[in-house]
C-alpha cells in the first residue's frame, strides 16, 4: 500500500463567482483503524488564504509547520500580505527542496488574491509541480471519486450559496465511497470580506 | 522483525476533564522469550506529565529520557515547565527529525497530562511523528481490543474511580482476547495534584474483586 494512503484523507478546493471554496474530511487513522475523527487537513494561512495537505499525517504537520515559519518570515520581512500564487511558489520550492526524500502530501491551495480578488485553487504532488486550472482541485486517498463529482455538480459562476452546495456533496458523496476518508467533513467558503466555516455531517462508518 | 514489539506491548489511554489516566503493560520480552513481568514502561516529563511508550526496548529508554532530561533542562534554564502541548510538539519534532535523517526510534507513545487551562490531556503519537489530541487512545494489538470497550464506555465528566474501572476492563479484555502473555499493568492517574500510581492490574485483580 502507498504511503500517501497510510492515514487517509480527502480535500477539494473549487473556483465560483467572486469566491472559492475549500474543504477536507476530519478522519485521522492509521491504516484501517481510525485513530480520530477529529483532524482536519486544512489550516488558514491568511485572512482569505487555505492550504490542505492530505497525505502523511507526519508530513502534514511538518509541512504546515514549515510553511507557517517561511510565512511568518515573509510577512515580517516584506510587511505585507502574501498572495495565493506567491504562496504556491513557496511551498512548491519548499516541497522540491525535498526532491529525493519527500514530503508524502499532495496539497490544495484555495484562496482570494488581497489585491485584486481574483479566485485561485492549485493542487501540487508530493515534489511540489504545481498545477492552477479554472475550475476545480482534488487530492487525498479518494481523488479519483472526487474528480467524478466534481465533473458532474461544478459549473462555472456558482454564487457562494450554490458552491458550498456542490463542493459539500462532492466531498461527501466521493469520501462514502473511500473507506479511509470521511468521519466527517469541514468546508470553507472564502468571499472578499466574508469566511465562512460549516462542519458537515457524514457517516460514520 | 525489529518493529514486533510495537504490537507485542500494550497501552491504554483515557482523557477526562479533571484528570488523564494511561496504562501501560509490564512485559519485557527478547525475540519469544519473557525477560521480566514488572518493567516500567511511563516516565515522568515532569510533575504533571507522563509518557508512556512501546517499542524496541533500547529505543525506548534512549528516546524517553532524552525527551524527559531536556523537558528539565528547559526548566532549571527558564524557571518554567513547557506545558503539556509544549512538550508533545518538542517530542513530535525530535522524533520527526530522527526519522528523517534516517536514525529512527521504533516506539509508539500516549503523553498524559493535566494543566489548569486545559484540564486533562492525551496525546498520542507514532513512529511516524503523527501526534494529536484525542479524547481516548490505544497502542499494540491489544489496544485494538480495547477499543470497542472505550468507545462504549469513555465519559469526559467520569471520576478517577469510574475512569480505573474502565480501564480494568479493557486490560481483562487484553488478558482473555490476546493471544500474548500481558499479565501485569502499572496504571498512572495525572490530576491537579501531580503523577498518581494507581494498583497494578494483574489476573489477581479480578479474583479479589469477585471475591469481595
Amino acid at each position: 500500500m502507498s504511503i500517501l494512503a497510510y492515514n487517509g484523507g480527502a480535500v477539494v478546493a473549487m473556483k465560483g463567482k467572486d469566491c472559492v471554496a475549500i474543504a477536507t474530511d476530519k478522519r485521522f487513522g492509521i491504516q484501517a483503524q481510525t485513530v480520530s475523527t477529529n483532524f482536519p487537513k486544512v489550516y488558514q494561512m491568511g485572512p482569505t488564504l487555505y492550504v490542505g495537505l492530505p497525505g502523511l499525517a507526519t508530513d502534514t504537520q511538518t509541512v504546515f509547520q514549515r510553511l507557517k515559519f517561511r510565512m511568518n518570515l515573509y510577512e515580517l520581512k516584506e510587511n505585507r500580505m502574501m498572495r495565493p500564487k506567491t504562496f504556491s511558489a513557496m511551498l512548491s520550492n519548499l516541497l522540491y527542496e525535498r526532491r529525493f526524500g519527500p514530503y508524502f502530501i499532495e496539497p490544495v491551495i484555495a484562496g482570494l488574491d488581497p489585491y485584486d480578488n481574483q479566485p485561485y485553487v492549485c493542487n501540487m504532488d508530493l515534489i511540489g509541480c504545481p498545477n492552477e486550472p479554472e475550475d476545480f482541485v482534488v487530492s487525498g486517498t479518494c481523488s479519483e471519486q472526487l474528480y467524478g463529482m466534481c465533473e458532474a455538480l461544478w459549473e462555472p459562476n456558482l454564487s457562494p450559496d450554490e458552491l458550498f452546495e456542490t463542493i459539500s456533496q462532492a466531498l461527501v458523496n466521493a469520501a462514502d465511497r473511500d473507506a479511509i476518508s470521511g468521519w466527517g467533513a469541514v468546508v470553507y467558503i472564502i468571499e472578499k470580506d466574508k469566511i465562512t466555516e460549516k462542519h458537515v455531517k457524514t457517516r460514520m462508518d | 522483525m525489529s518493529n514486533a514489539s510495537l504490537f507485542l506491548q500494550c497501552l491504554i489511554g483515557m482523557q477526562c476533564k479533571d484528570f488523564a489516566i494511561i496504562a501501560a503493560d509490564q512485559t519485557n520480552t527478547q525475540s519469544i522469550i519473557v525477560m521480566k513481568h514488572d518493567e516500567n514502561k511511563f516516565y515522568d516529563m515532569s510533575d504533571h506529565l507522563v509518557m508512556g511508550i512501546i517499542g524496541a526496548p533500547g529505543d525506548r529508554a534512549q528516546f524517553a529520557q532524552f525527551i524527559a532530561k531536556n523537558v528539565q533542562l528547559y526548566k532549571m534554564r527558564n524557571g518554567y515547565q513547557l506545558t503539556t502541548a509544549a512538550t508533545v510538539h518538542f517530542t513530535r519534532k525530535t522524533l520527526m527529525e530522527a526519522l528523517k535523517t534516517g536514525t529512527p526510534s521504533m516506539v509508539n507513545m500516549l503523553v498524559a497530562g493535566y494543566d489548569t487551562e486545559n484540564g486533562g490531556q492525551l496525546y498520542t503519537m507514532d513512529f511516524l511523528a503523527s501526534s494529536l489530541r484525542v479524547p481516548f487512545a490505544v497502542h499494540g494489538f491489544g489496544g485494538l481490543l480495547c477499543l470497542g470497550i472505550l468507545d462504549r464506555y469513555h465519559k469526559p465528566e467520569m471520576t478517577e474511580e469510574e475512569a480505573y474501572e474502565v480501564i480494568k476492563q479493557c486490560i481483562r479484555e487484553v488478558h482473555s482476547r490476546l493471544f500474548v502473555s500481558l499479565p501485569n499493568f502499572l496504571v498512572k492517574v495525572i490530576n491537579k495534584d501531580g503523577i498518581k500510581e494507581m494498583p497494578i492490574v494483574t489476573p489477581a485483580t479480578y479474583i479479589l474483586q469477585a471475591q469481595a
